[in-house]
Parts: C-alpha cells; sequence; structure tokens
C-alpha cells in the first residue's frame, strides 16, 4: 500500500508492504496534519506563531513544543552552534520538527506490527525492512543540477537518510554565525543515521558548516554523509561506500 | 677575478643548501602537522565513544519527550481525538485516475512544472516535467580535496530506485502547477 498526500508543503508518501490497513496511513497523514497546525510558521493559528507573536510564553507551551525545544537546544550544542532555531528576531523549529515527525511517523506504522515500510517526506526518508523485491530499500539521491535525475542508488535498511540542499528552495539554511551570507559552495548533504529524526538534525547543521560539513559527518559514529558541491564534485565520508549500490 | 670562479660552485651549494633546509623544515611541519592531525583523529575516535552514548541518549530520549505527539498514534487514541481529517483537496478517492500535467508556474528563478499520477483516486507520484537550471553558472569555487577524503564527479545513474531524497520539494510554483494538476484530476 503506498500513498502520497501534500502535508507541510511537501509531498508525503507512505509505502507499507505488510498492510493494506486504511486506517494506519490516515492515521499516519493526521499525525502529520497536527504537527503542521503545530509547528508551521506560515500559519498564524499555529502554536509556534502564537509564541513568535508573543502570546504564549515558551515555559507555558505544550509539552510537544517543548521537547521540540529542548532537543532543538541538545542539537545546538552538540554542532558547535551551527544548528540554531532562533533566527535573530523569531524561532523556527523546522530543522528539528520535520525529521522528528518523520521518526513519529515510522513509529506509528511499527507499532502497528509493521516492518516493511518507509516514510519519505520531502526527501527525508525512514526506511524500515526490505522492499516489495525482498532487498533493503533503494533510494536515489536526487541531482541538484537537474532533479529529474538521480546521482547516486542506496541501498538502506531499518536506518534515516535525509538531504539539505539549496536547489529547490533558495538558499532556505541558515548559518548563525554568517546570517545573510548565502551557503554556495555547497549545494546538497546526504546524511545516513541511525533513524531520520537524528541523520535530518545532522544534515542541517553540517550543510551550515559548508566544505567543513562533510568532516563533521566523518568524525560521527553511526553516520555516513555525501556531499555534493556547486562544481559537481561529490565527497563521501570513508564508510559511505558499504550503502552504494551505484 | 680567478678568486670569484671557486665562490661560484660555493653559492651553488649555498643556494642547495638553503632550499634543502627550507625543504626540510617544510617537510618537518608538514610531518609534524599530519602526525598532530592524526592524533586528533585518533582522540575524535577516542572520543567517539560518549559522542555515541549522547547520540543514543537523544535517539532514546527522543521518542519518550515527544511521546505527547504519540496521542495520534491508533493504539492510544480513540479516532475522535485524533487531529481534523486533511483539506478536501487532498482527501482519498476524489480523483480519477491518470496522470495530469500541471501549468507552467513562474518560479522567481525559472518555470516549474509538475505531473501528478493519480491511482486509486489518489496521488500515487508527483514528478517535475521541467525545472529551471542555472546553477551551472554559478561562481566557481577552487575544488580541493577534503583531508582523507576522496572526491568524485557526480554521474547520472539509472532511476531504478525505490523512494528519492533530496532538498524539500517545496515552492510557491511547486504548489501552484500541482495545484492545477489536481484541478483537472477532479474534473
Amino acid at each position: 500500500m503506498k500513498s502520497t498526500r501534500i502535508l507541510m508543503g511537501m509531498p508525503i508518501t507512505v509505502e507499507i508492504l505488510d498492510s493494506d490497513d486504511e486506517s494506519l496511513v490516515e492515521s499516519v497523514f493526521a499525525y502529520f496534519t497536527h504537527i503542521d497546525e503545530t509547528f508551521s510558521t506560515y500559519k498564524d493559528t499555529s502554536e509556534i506563531s502564537a509564541i513568535n507573536a508573543g502570546r504564549i510564553a515558551l515555559n507555558s507551551a505544550s509539552a510537544e513544543m517543548r521537547a521540540v525545544f529542548a532537543m532543538a537546544e541538545q542539537t545546538r550544542q552538540e554542532t558547535d552552534g551551527y544548528f540554531n532555531i532562533w533566527r535573530g528576531d523569531r524561532y523556527d523549529p523546522a530543522g528539528i520538527v520535520k525529521g522528528l515527525a518523520i521518526a513519529n511517523a515510522a513509529e506509528i506504522v511499527r507499532r502497528a506490527g509493521c516492518a516493511n515500510f518507509y516514510v519519505d517526506a520531502g526527501g527525508d526518508i525512514e526506511a524500515a525492512g526490505r522492499n516489495a523485491e525482498g532487498q533493503p530499500w533503494r533510494v536515489g539521491i536526487r541531482n541538484p543540477f537537474d532533479i529529474r535525475q538521480i546521482v547516486k542508488v542506496l541501498s538502506i535498511s531499518d536506518c534515516g537518510l535525509a538531504t539539505s540542499g539549496t536547489y529547490i528552495r533558495g538558499q532556505h539554511v541558515y548559518n548563525p554565525y554568517m546570517p545573510g551570507q548565502p551557503i554556495t559552495d555547497i549545494v546538497s548533504l546526504t546524511v545516513i543515521g541511525p533513524n531520520v529524526y537524528e541523520a535530518d538534525r545532522f544534515a542541517t547543521a553540517a550543510f551550515a558548516m559548508g566544505r567543513y560539513g562533510i568532516m563533521f559527518i566523518e568524525q560521527l559514529a553511526d553516520f555516513e554523509g555525501y556531499m555534493i558541491d556547486a562544481n559537481g564534485q561529490a565527497t563521501p565520508t570513508s564508510g559511505f561506500g558499504r550503502y552504494v549500490i551505484s | 677575478m680567478s678568486q670569484r670562479k671557486p665562490n661560484r660552485p660555493s653559492s651553488l651549494l649555498r643556494t642547495v643548501k638553503k632550499y634543502s633546509v627550507s625543504a626540510f623544515v617544510i617537510c618537518s611541519f608538514s610531518a609534524y602537522a599530519v602526525h598532530e592531525r592524526l592524533l586528533a583523529t585518533d582522540a575524535a575516535a577516542a572520543n567517539q565513544a560518549p559522542a555515541v552514548a549522547v547520540t543514543r541518549q537523544v535517539a532514546a530520549a527522543a521518542p519518550v519527550t515527544a511521546k505527547p505527539m504519540r496521542i495520534a498514534a491508533p493504539k492510544n487514541a480513540p479516532a475522535q481525538m485524533l487531529p481534523p481529517a486533511p483539506p478536501a483537496a487532498t482527501t482519498s478517492g476524489s480523483y480519477k485516475d491518470g496522470e495530469y500535467t500541471g501549468a507552467i508556474a513562474d518560479a522567481y528563478y525559472g518555470n516549474v512544472q509538475v505531473k501528478a499520477v493519480i491511482h486509486g483516486g489518489q496521488i500515487a507520484d508527483v514528478s517535475f516535467l521541467s525545472f529551471p537550471n542555472h546553477r551551472r553558472t554559478s561562481v566557481r569555487i577552487n575544488n580541493y580535496a577534503m583531508p582523507y577524503l576522496t572526491s568524485e564527479a557526480i554521474q547520472v545513474q539509472s532511476a531504478n530506485v525505490n523512494v528519492i531524497s533530496g532538498a524539500t520539494l517545496t515552492s510557491e510554483a511547486f504548489a501552484q502547477s500541482l495545484q492545477s494538476a489536481l484541478e483537472s484530476a477532479k474534473s
């Protein structure tokens, strides 16, 4: 069973091999809708917008919101401040929320007893078990210079994969040490980690580090990465090869 | 004059000496730097145990701290506690099966056009038919190899994959083109 919805401004796809339960997929999409309504900075009615507008104090925010802020702070500390949800005048927790939402959505599917599935939200993926051919899931890395193409085919199972890049939304990754300075030399950074929450937050932070980002990923245990620069040169971490099919 | 002659080899010798000393100093410095670097890498590797622990704690902590979010999980909550259903535009079964091409939408950096594939009344796939590509004209940056990491030129691969990872596929133009594709899927 495979289903795609446009939520949180992006295509979200859930493919589950061991269940045809429509209500399971519905509950996954309902969860993403709930996350969007709570954390979207584009929605005036969201809790994060209320916090940014000063209508809700952070310490009286929902437990869910406070958990996200705690995770963001932890990530900020683990990445030398490169990960930062504070934008100078407001909070934008998207860098934590997206990966967390996908990881929790995958957990909903897991708790329903499924072991072979993936959840893909805007190109960030949690992949569990095997695909229909009984093989690990085949994941392509999109060509940042022509998004109709892929430049790497990976084989992943029971882990998360996230890509940070500049080619669709423009310069959306924020370097807190150089606000206003576009990150131009790196166009795409893919990170494979123990789950998509971990992969996503470190991909976001490492991307903001520019060329040093891939070294940061290299130094993290249990993480691998693939960086593409503005000249079409790619730099994989030393252990990345074990995921590569072609 | 005759005294100068013997000087020539000696000045040559001095030059050679000067360069070998410089080379020696540079080599020693580089070797030392590499050595330090390796030590640092070792230290980093040694430090990775706690780093992993931190990461694992996070992994373990995330679901715990995020528990309130799981209220939406089917086992924990009756259906009426679930957040409202997604917008009507994407409700299941509201589209006719087929492939629908969206209008060309103008993103500030070029044109975007998407195709939506409807299967079983639902969106099965969304793909791009056109997308601006001026990345090649971007500022050239000096290529330099990462220390200890080798690089390669990217190469287009066959598209036989289950799913694709890339930077988030959202933009106003994407949304517009998709919206028009879905409008035609309704009629």
